[in-house]
């Protein structure tokens, strides 16, 4: 059952990293922005199991709640939730590459994706945790 | 632009478990070449994080 949203995230990897790419389009660029719009979906449905499902997962899987709480913290300012903060940082971080691509900035760059991906795995496993205990309560 | 294809798809690709490569296969003969976000593409997405910065699901317990 685990696979079944992991292998999404890979799938979309293969796909993105089997398409072809337009002749003046910087691979690092089209990947960063694969990367980034798969992290604010992957959040989003994660915080929608989790909304849908507050008072039995806070009860059945508290430490799904817990982690979805902290991705919902907001910091920052102008305050906004953490996870959205990720990327929009991760987005300024790809913006200013694109806008003078230094081995710098690519730099700057990998590591704000590489953040990104760990956070991805972890939002990817509570996902996983979450979805199983709702599947087992009956409910969709 | 294919990207844009995928991003419209991503929720349910996401979702997709087992008919994960029917999706794929739906969405490459779509896709073409992918190119680096144009400005709509980019505006288009910041709007999403706009939108869910006041999206319920995205509101703290109370």
């Amino acid at each position: 059952m685990r696979h079944l949203f992991t292998a999404p995230i890979l799938a979309i990897s293969m796909l993105s990293s089997c398409s072809t790419l337009k002749p003046d389009a910087d691979p690092v660029v089209v990947h960063a922005e694969q990367s980034l719009a798969i992290a604010h979906e992957t959040f989003e449905i994660f915080l929608k199991l989790d909304d849908a499902n507050r008072d039995f997962i806070r009860s059945n899987a508290p430490a799904v709640h817990t982690y979805a709480e902290y991705l919902r913290v907001k910091e920052g300012n102008p305050p906004v939730q953490r996870n959205i903060g990720w990327v929009e940082s991760a987005l300024a971080v790809k913006n200013a590459y694109k806008g003078n691509r230094t081995p710098e900035n690519r730099a700057s760059l990998s590591t704000a994706l590489a953040t990104l991906d760990r956070v991805l795995a972890e939002t990817q496993r509570h996902l996983d945790n979450g979805k199983s205990a709702v599947t087992k309560k009956g409910t969709p | 632009m294919s990207w844009a294809i995928i991003l419209a798809q991503l929720p349910a690709l996401i979702e997709a478990g087992g008919n994960l490569w029917e999706y794929i296969n739906s969405i490459r003969s779509a896709a073409q070449q992918d190119g680096e976000w144009t400005p709509e593409l980019e505006q288009q997405f910041q709007e999403k994080l706009n939108a869910a910065k006041l999206a319920p699901h995205q509101q703290p317990d109370p």
